[in-house]
């Protein structure tokens, strides 16, 4: 059952300019991106900075305004006219920087349960019981409750954002690069007891990376993005043993690989995808150097590959 | 600082300065927004004043140095076990503490704070046991006698007592400085946070309300307003001052709750379901206090100033109800200035001492919000 | 630049519109009107009302408004009900005062308070430098017409140097050498009060610029590669700090031409913010209102100049 359905997304931004300031461009941040996310599944949104990604994620919170297109949660329209539906408690976001999106004046308790009092009214020690209950399950110590966010590290921190995100039991997270400020012997571990956490909650997720790498252990479905669009999308099995883009192709190739035995061979393929990708990629965009409309090559696998002919 | 914004509204920033030198402190203020822009590409912020210059990218990391607050020793399991109720939880150092913590390291603050706060309470004290109404009683047997045993700093042109209306006017013009500065500062910040918080048509709107009060040469219009109002009193006489005193804050306050805006703190807590009023007043504004104590403080010193300067020549409060510029007023004649000392010198001396004092405390809790620049 | 400029005029146009109509209120608001003072009061009541009539003083507000500003296209900024001149005559002589009295305190300001920053930046933390340091302290808690009162009492009544009042002395030949003599005599001391507690700023902001550019890589670089001392200051320290206050230089004339209220009443020197002053105690408004107008004029004038010499002497701020 798809509990998020994504349908033809447009955010664009004018671009303001001349004597009178009037609007002279549009900056298409996303442009057109249809997406379904199952319930209970993890779908990974891939792509350089400025691909949208990010745009994508706040759009489904509320959180940047739609120029055109639907967002379906559980059948519901978010961004229907007139009045709106709140489903704030519902959908929960991780974000990407765990230092600016942790008020600084603000302790531990206050921060996890700030969702919680906005939408039930507690007596405080149940609230602070319920707030203790949250940090056990993202693996902070007790005494963190009245702890202000700079005397954690940036792991503990994003747990913290982790603890405040689940507080409403929501049923779809956004994780907007949740790792990628942190140091790479924390992203591990913190991307495994977000997968634990995701499997006792029934969580769906919506998780943005511009990692391959780090998409590849969590999602069950891709979607790479470049310059506002899809240009790929399937099962991870699809993305990494059938990459039919040649802009996939060059991300998969960029993965890095520990193996020592295997640099000669993963040195050539890379260079061979280079070759391949410096001829090609221009044939595979758009006269605006944007991709194609995505068209299906199997049930779940969809490329934007130039209409042949 | 949003430069896409900035850009395209050079001229936005600029300012009233016609300023008649009673507010340095405004001007200096100017240089450095305007310097802002300057180094805004080189992103790094410059050293002396962080409060200012604090730029997303750079500043971030540094979350800790601006929120004053204290690291909580709290030995472990301390509130562990069992329940916790709200008496024994434990409490973390509150960012004011700091404050105080930095006034107290800082001598030459920790100094003007107690000669303020000496003056304050002597003068508000002793107000209470001195009648206004005889002590501005034209006595004309007294007239212009130096300090003797019955009149301790002598008498004015109508026999009137100086240290009695030294005392008052001291009280009316901290009364009247203390008033403007928490008018304005707080109609400033507002209006600076429903500016910059919201943005867009709404904060350009209101950013040409501010354009148009920085281009008037608001000693003139205050002092126009005062003329051809029938009458007023402390209260609106603070209220004509602050309406043109405002902008400063707001300009401040709007750049600052610009830069926090784009934080994802606050969109954090939009997702979460706060209102933009929780969020403006609960979050953002715990991280905006610093800066707004610092700039109350130094417009309080600014202020007591403008308001002297008004009564010096002679748009403040009549004689009959003496303010510290009034009684500066007295040595634009040449005669009381040249030979009758003891009228015009305590008020000058007190109106010196009350700016410096209150100056350095603010200076003291500026360089208290830039944690490179604390002393304790 | 010219684009921008245009853009700006365009810019400030409304708000000179709104500050002609908040004049204008503000006019009308004040007691008394143009005829009250110029009728004599033996005329009969029905003359004196065809007299409003005809002036159009009966008109609603908009009609006045209409045509006060079509005067003004025409150059009649009104006249002085107590000076019985018309406005711009009035100001016209005050104009020249109050040109002279800033000008000379620019100078001052530039003369003094830049050699005061430099060697405060550049020899920061010294005995000098905290003499100086203190000295902005102080100067920017007094307020200036305490300063100028302390000046006048010392260096006026006390030791006699300088005249303690108007801006020429009695008697004196206009065009004659000694007129221009007395002239200057008579603004030093003006000029100095208002030099003396208006270069703190520019101190203060020198300092620190220059303080902030040593410890730039670029000057690292140049003592690295040999430069000498002296000129690592006067060829790149220096020139990177002067450049912010260059850019004020359009804010602090308008400053001072603004004339200080302050300064020209205890030296009862016959400038603009004088006038400003007497016309309000002789409520004559019309003078007061064209004043009002006139430094909301400048202000915007000023703030124009700043930014033009600012992105002139500052590569990194385009104006398009």
């Amino acid at each position: 059952m798809t509990l998020l359905e994504i349908k033809d997304l447009k955010v664009h931004y004018p671009i303001k300019g001349g004597f009178f300031n009037t609007v002279k461009d549009h900056v298409k941040a996303v442009d057109g991106v249809s997406i379904k996310i199952p319930e209970g599944t993890t779908y990974g949104l891939v792509g350089e900075s400025g691909s949208g990604k990010t745009t994508t994620g706040k759009a489904v919170m509320g959180l940047n305004p739609i120029t055109a297109g639907d967002i379906l949660f559980d059948g519901r329209k978010l961004n229907a006219s007139g009045k709106k539906v709140d489903v704030r408690d519902d959908i929960q976001m991780i974000f990407q920087d765990p230092y600016s999106s942790l008020n600084a004046r603000k302790r531990v308790f206050d921060i996890v349960a700030e969702p919680i009092r906005n939408y039930h009214r507690k007596p405080k020690n149940e609230l602070a019981e319920e707030v203790l209950t949250l940090l056990d399950r993202v693996g902070l110590p007790r005494d963190a409750l009245y702890k202000y966010p700079h005397e954690f590290s940036g792991g503990q921190r994003q747990r913290i954002g982790v603890a405040r995100a689940i507080a409403l039991n929501p049923k779809l997270i956004i994780a907007d690069e949740p790792v990628s400020a942190l140091d790479v012997s924390v992203q591990a571990q913190v991307l495994n007891f977000m997968q634990e956490i995701q499997k006792d909650m029934n969580l769906t997720m919506m998780f943005i990376a511009h990692d391959l790498g780090v998409v590849r252990h969590m999602c069950q479905h891709i979607g790479i993005m470049y310059q506002g669009r899809l240009v790929e999308e399937g099962t991870a099995e699809d993305i990494f043993s059938n990459p039919q883009h040649i802009y996939t192709k060059r991300l998969i190739a960029a993965i890095p690989d520990t193996n020592v035995d295997k640099i000669e061979r993963n040195l050539e393929v890379r260079q061979t995808v280079k070759t391949e990708y410096d001829q090609n990629f221009s044939d595979s965009l758009d006269d605006e150097g944007r991709a194609f409309p995505l068209q299906s090559i199997s049930e779940t696998h969809r490329v934007a590959l130039p209409v042949k002919g | 600082m949003d430069n896409k914004y900035n850009n395209g509204r050079l001229g936005r920033e600029h300012e009233e300065e016609n300023t008649e030198g009673m507010s340095e402190q405004e001007r200096m203020r100017r240089r450095e927004e305007l310097d802002d822009r300057a180094s805004a590409s080189d992103g790094r912020p410059r050293s002396g004043d962080p409060f200012e210059a604090r730029s997303r990218d750079t500043h971030r990391y540094e979350k800790g140095d601006m929120d004053m607050s204290v690291k909580a020793d709290l030995p472990h399991g301390a509130s562990g076990h069992g329940a916790l109720d709200s008496k024994n939880l434990p409490k973390s150092t509150p960012g004011w503490r700091i404050l105080i913590q930095e006034l107290i390291a800082d001598k030459l603050a920790l100094f003007s704070l107690i000669i303020f706060v000496l003056i304050t309470s002597y003068v508000f004290g002793l107000t209470m046991f001195l009648d206004r109404q005889t002590i501005v009683a034209v006595d004309l047997f007294a007239i212009n006698e130096p300090p003797n045993e019955e009149f301790r700093l002598g008498t004015d042109y109508g026999g009137r007592d100086i240290f009695g209306q030294l005392i008052i006017g001291t009280r009316n013009s901290l009364a009247i400085g203390i008033l403007v500065t928490a008018m304005s500062v707080g109609f400033g910040i507002a209006y600076g946070v429903v500016s910059g918080y919201f943005g867009g048509q709404i904060d350009n709107m209101m950013m040409r309300v501010v354009d148009f009060f920085m281009v008037l040469p608001f000693l003139m219009v205050i002092i126009v307003f005062v003329t051809i109002s029938p009458s007023y009193n402390i209260f609106t006489f603070s209220l004509i001052m602050a309406a043109f005193l405002w902008t400063g804050t707001a300009r401040l306050v709007r750049s600052l709750a610009i830069q926090e805006k784009e934080l994802d703190y606050i969109n954090a807590s939009r997702t979460m379901g706060s209102s933009h009023l929780k969020i403006v007043f609960t979050q953002m504004m715990p991280n905006l206090i610093g800066i707004i104590i610092v700039n109350s403080t130094l417009s309080l010193a600014a202020n007591i100033g403008i308001e002297s300067g008004l009564s010096f020549i002679g748009f403040g409060f009549p004689e009959d109800y003496p303010s510290l510029g009034t009684l500066m007023a007295y040595a634009t004649n040449s005669q009381t200035l040249q030979h009758r000392w003891w009228i015009w010198v305590p008020a000058a001396v007190l109106i010196l001492l009350m700016m410096l004092c209150v100056r350095n405390i603010g200076e003291a809790l500026r360089r208290a919000g830039d944690a490179r620049q604390r002393q304790a | 630049m010219l684009k921008f400029t245009l853009r700006r005029l365009l810019v400030t146009f409304p708000q000179l519109v709104v500050l002609s109509v908040l004049v204008f209120i503000m006019g009308s608001m004040m007691p008394g009107d143009a005829l009250s003072g110029l009728i004599d009061p033996t005329i009969p009541r029905e003359a004196i009302e065809a007299r409003r009539e005809a002036l159009g003083l009966n008109n609603p507000w908009y009609i006045q408004y209409r045509d006060w500003v079509f005067a003004m296209f025409q150059g009649d900024f009104g006249n002085s009900i107590f000076h019985q001149r018309p406005v711009l005559d009035v100001i016209g002589d005050r104009l020249m005062n109050t040109i002279w009295l800033s000008l000379f305190s620019t100078v001052l300001i530039y003369l003094l308070g830049l050699p005061l920053g430099l060697v405060s930046g550049r020899y920061n933390d010294s005995l000098l430098d905290t003499t100086i340091t203190g000295y902005t302290y102080l100067g920017f808690a007094t307020p200036q017409f305490i300063f100028g009162l302390v000046i006048l009492w010392i260096f006026g009544y006390n030791l006699n140097w300088f005249p303690t009042g108007g801006s020429v002395g009695p008697g004196i030949e206009p065009g004659t050498l000694d007129f221009v003599l007395s002239k200057i005599n008579h603004l030093v001391l003006p000029s100095f009060a208002i030099a003396l507690i208006g270069l703190v700023g520019t101190v203060q902001y020198l300092r620190s610029g220059i303080i902030e550019t040593k410890q730039k890589d670029f000057i690292v670089l140049a003592r690295a590669k040999g430069v000498k001392e002296s000129s690592v200051y006067s060829r790149h320290i220096f020139r990177n700090s002067i450049l912010p206050i260059a850019a004020f230089f359009g804010y602090e004339i308008v400053a001072l031409l603004g004339g200080s209220i302050f300064i020209e009443m205890i030296y009862s020197y016959p400038g603009m913010g004088r006038l400003f002053l007497d016309s309000i105690s002789t409520r004559d408004f019309s003078v007061a209102n064209i004043l009002i107008l006139f430094y909301g004029f400048m202000a915007i004038v000023g703030a124009l100049l700043s930014d033009i010499i600012l992105s002139i002497v500052d590569p990194r701020i385009r104006i398009k």
